[in-house]
């Protein structure tokens, strides 16, 4: 009998190739199809995206490929990887020698990869001694020059660091280093840039590609964000609910995308010139509730009687182009332009006599264990009534705790923070009861942010009742009023927040943010932890808050996209400090600290050239 | 209203469903031990009206009679009597009675009390915070029974308010810790927090949203202490520091039946099964509502 990751004859120049992979995760009373009839193939040197929602199995994929799926998966169809074929039944001892030397994966939290208490170095050299088969001492100069490869600074000095000495940077750049000690002929990346900081991001993105250069390893690329992708991939094969249902090379998938899903991710992705957003309606099915025929049908307005019946024919991911659509698009992207929203023209940090919220030579300062800390210093800013001022900077830039100071859950050391004239009054003491009807939060992740054992409509309502506002029938009607606002169905108000999804939470959050009519919400990194085209539709809802109830907005985020498609003005922060404020479209165009223009250049975008923006959809 | 009707449509199931649903599939041996505890608990309620005989009543013609014996009136024992011919049944009714009384209330004391140092520890941080700690830490390493002596020695005995009080004390910096350390996890789990900005008080926070949300950590807590009250009960009344005649408690009957091992067992032998079936009656339901109440194995409210 040939053993199950027999050693094949093969094409080294295919590392990867999978054909017709069904996954099923599979108990006692009922088996579940995860990811169905996939097929792909990544050439040498070729490095391919692997886009979709969360949930759409892309994770799932990766790890069958790699055969590190626990026992209560199954997995049909074929994977060969490099020289060996993956099958269920390949003994632990067989895929064990797969591992590193064939293949390698990166992940998203590279910190909570290595081992905490080993220094980095040493977790290096063990790895390469055992995949390489050399000795101690040899194994440590290869793993420092492992690292001097990986580009990390002071490579000497950091292989006697600990992972937690590290940046997250850094720790990424480890893991790679790891990845790369048993010359690996395909890296498996899974979203290994997402939460890490733009300027970062476009460091490891660079890494990722010139190591592909020199050692023409096939790489396969998850990441949810097409910027992205556009910036290190050649070829693109997309994913929804466990299917590829479009492949091909990056240059004609990002110009003239023929499924519908891909279009309405394309179009999901904010830009740096300012494209709205729009979002796609609706979510990923569950694997478990996928519909018949076509499973994009719910949510595609193209979708005719046909598409819910019958299946189109799968897409294959192997080189050339392919599409799994009964009405694929024809012609090149164009976007439609949309309304700006109104934006006055005022200097963002002007003596302005109106300004609802300003702060002055505002510094804050958080106690630590080695004594104060200061957050941010000299911050002068206001935000005048109907503005949408971004605050965007790096993690640990301090933008968060400018939202802070607005909000009073910190009061500033030095300076003043202002609401309509009177100082901001501080959490916890009886003034600002009155003042949380003005200003409110909607914090980054909407799962923490809901209370899980109540109900979305009574969470909704609490506000009211907190402030005593209305008798229970009008309450009652006030928070059908806000769940419509939301975008909500009424139904939902008697689920509790693990029934619904990320995108209806944080729905959900804004609906209790607006119950009391503020006229600030400050929105922390309120997209962040969503996927793109859930995060789409939230920026219209916003858009449309603001249009409909003139809301001003604090948008605190890392996205300059995204600031760049919510917001009318724009405060940069580095290190606690205010680099830059301004209108958005001017600073965009021609910013004039090297610190903006260092972090617009960082940001991949999904833009290609400027002249086809002007172009309409036909 | 059109929010109710659309939500009726939605089929969803109330917590008691999934209570029932949970216990229908629980293992037999968790179905014996409910079904023991909730005997003992109708005996507990009932005893004064089941009780075949008075519990004080003595009869020495009958004296040490075996269990299912006939007395010399004529009259018949299940349990057979003790020393002085008093009916064991009647006695172990009222023992159940007595000592449900003090684990229950003792326990349920206990738990509030304990929760709400826990929550001014977690409310107040700074030297409250660190003053409870060192409290907890040292109750931690003391054993309880060392206190309660000292306290009845000082006290007296015959006092049953401060016995049930005593009683229920012991466990309490248990529930001080885990109230402080899940309100605290809470508070920075953010929805806490997300509810204070919207300018609710603290004691909304606490008990509208924090107290639901850590009480199936305080009810596995109080299922794991339920049994030690009683344990701590019996053995007061044992050593003869807790209940007091005329009244009996489990501790009492099994005192008195020491004497009587080798020629009467069933004196000790009645009382000491009823401990000890009860006890573990109530540590097997307390590990099944652990893995029930655990929200990592259950998504359901
Ligand atoms: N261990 C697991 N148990 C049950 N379902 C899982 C598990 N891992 C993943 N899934 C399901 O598989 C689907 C695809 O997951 P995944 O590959 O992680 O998606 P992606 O990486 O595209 O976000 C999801 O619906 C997810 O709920
Ligand atoms: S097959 Fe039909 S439903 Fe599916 S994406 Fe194409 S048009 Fe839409
Ligand atoms: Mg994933």
């Amino acid at each position: 009998m040939e053993g199950p990751a027999e050693k094949l004859k093969a094409d080294y120049s295919t590392p990867l190739e999978i054909s017709g992979l069904t996954v099923s995760l599979k108990t006692k009373a009922w088996k579940c199809a995860i990811v169905e009839d996939v097929s792909l193939r990544v050439r040498s040197g070729e490095i391919l995206g692997l886009v979709g929602e969360s949930g759409s199995g892309k994770t799932v994929t990766c790890l069958a490929a790699l055969g590190l799926l626990g026992p209560a998966w199954q997995t049909e169809g074929e994977i060969r990887l490099a020289r060996t074929r993956i099958t269920d039944a390949a003994s632990a001892s067989q895929l064990v020698s797969v591992r590193g030397r064939e293949a390698a994966m990166i992940f998203q939290d590279a910190s909570a990869s290595l081992n905490p208490i080993e220094k980095v170095g040493k977790q290096l050299t063990k790895t390469v001694a055992r995949l390489r088969g050399v000795s101690t001492g040899e194994a440590r100069e290869i793993a420092l020059d492992l690292l001097r490869r990986v580009e990390m600074p002071d490579p000497e000095e950091r292989f006697h660091s600990y992972p937690f000495q590290l940046s997250g940077g850094q720790n990424q750049r480890v893991m790679i280093a790891v990845a790369l000690a048993g010359r690996p002929e395909l890296l498996f990346a899974d979203e290994p840039t997402t939460a890490l900081d733009v300027t970062v991001q476009s460091q490891i993105l660079d890494l990722i590609k010139s190591l592909r250069d020199e050692t023409k390893m096939g790489v396969v690329f998850v990441t949810h964000d097409l910027g992205v992708v556009k910036e290190v991939c050649d070829s693109v094969a997309v994913l929804y609910a466990g299917r590829i249902v479009e492949s091909g090379s990056v240059e004609r998938i990002m110009n003239a995308p023929r499924h519908p899903y891909t279009l309405g991710l394309i179009e999901s992705m904010p830009t740096l010139s300012g494209h709205v957003p729009e979002g796609i309606e609706g979510q990923v099915p569950a694997p478990d509730k996928r519909p018949q025929g076509c499973a994009f049908a719910p949510r595609c307005d193209k979708a005719q009687e046909r598409c819910r019946t019958q299946l189109p024919l799968g897409a294959r991911s192997d080189g050339g182009d392919s599409v799994a659509c009964f009405f694929p698009l024809e012609g090149n992207l164009g976007r439609t332009e949309r309304p700006e929203l109104s934006s006055h023209s005022r200097p963002a940090d002007g003596p302005s006599t109106d300004a609802l919220l300003s702060l002055k030579d505002a510094a804050c300062d958080y106690d630590t264990r080695r004594g104060k800390f200061r957050a941010v210093s000299g911050i002068t800013l206001s935000l005048n009534e109907g503005d949408r001022l971004a605050v965007i900077g790096e993690s640990g830039s301090g933008k968060s705790t400018i939202g802070k100071l607005m909000l009073g859950i910190e009061p500033t050391s030095e300076g003043t923070a202002t609401f309509m004239g009177n100082p901001v009054p501080i959490l916890g003491t009886s003034d600002h009861i009155a003042f949380a009807r003005s200003v409110q939060l909607v914090p980054q992740n909407p799962f923490l942010s809901l209370d899980p054992r109540a109900t979305i409509g009574s969470q909704i309502e609490e506000p009211l009742e907190i402030h005593g506002i209305g008798t229970r029938q009008e309450r009652r009607a006030r928070r059908c009023e806000l769940l419509e606002s939301a975008g909500l169905s009424l139904d939902l108000a008697t689920r509790y927040p693990h029934e619904i999804s990320g995108g209806q939470c944080q729905r959900a959050v804004i609906a209790r943010a607006l119950a009391l009519r503020p006229k600030v919400l400050i929105c922390d990194e309120a997209t962040a932890s969503l996927d793109v085209s859930v995060q789409a539709r939230i920026i219209e809802l916003l858009r449309e808050l603001h249009r409909m109830h003139d809301l001003s907005i604090v948008f605190i985020t890392h996205d300059l996209r995204l600031a760049r498609s919510l917001c009318s003005h724009v405060a940069v922060m580095r290190s606690g400090q205010l680099v830059e404020l301004g209108e958005t479209s001017p600073m965009f165009e021609a910013p004039e600290h090297p610190y903006t223009s260092q972090l617009l250049a960082s940001m991949p975008d999904v833009e290609v050239a400027d002249s086809r923006t002007m172009e309409t959809m036909q | 209203m059109a929010y109710s009707d659309a939500s009726s449509a939605f089929e969803r199931r109330t917590s008691t469903q999934v209570a029932i649903a949970h216990f229908a599939e629980s293992p037999v041996i968790v179905k014996l031990a409910v079904l023991w505890l909730v005997m003992i608990l109708f005996i507990a309620v009932t005893a004064r009206w089941i009780m075949p005989y008075d519990y004080q009543e003595t009869a020495l013609l009958s004296r040490l009679l075996p269990p299912g014996a006939t007395g010399t009136s004529g009259d018949f024992h299940l349990l057979g009597t003790d020393h002085l011919g008093r009916d064991l049944l009647s006695r172990l009714f009222s023992s159940i009675q007595l000592t449900m009384l003090v684990a229950v209330f003792g326990t349920l004391f206990g738990a509030v009390v304990g929760s709400c140092i826990g929550f001014v520890a977690a409310r107040f941080r700074g030297w409250v915070d660190d003053v409870i700690m060192v409290l907890v830490d040292f109750q931690a390493s003391m054993p309880f029974v060392i206190i309660a002596l000292s306290v009845i020695a000082v006290m007296g005995t015959g006092n049953m308010l401060l016995f049930i009080l005593l009683v229920g004390f012991q466990g309490w910096e248990r529930y001080a810790r885990i109230s402080r350390g899940m309100t605290l996890s809470a508070v920075n789990h953010g929805y806490a927090a997300a509810i204070r900005l919207l300018g609710a008080g603290t004691m909304r926070v606490y008990l509208r949203h924090i107290l639901p949300n850590i009480l199936a950590a305080l009810v596995v807590q109080v299922s794991i202490n339920f049994p030690e009250t009683v344990i701590l009960e019996t053995s007061m009344s044992f050593l003869g520091v807790g209940i007091q005649p005329p009244n009996t408690s489990l501790g009492n009957l099994l005192s008195y039946g020491r004497d009587y091992l080798l020629n009467a067992w069933w004196i000790a032998g009645v009382p000491g099964c009823t401990i000890f079936f009860t006890t573990l009656s109530m540590s097997i339901v307390g590990d099944w509502l652990r893995d029930v109440l655990d929200p990592t194995t259950n998504s359901g409210t």
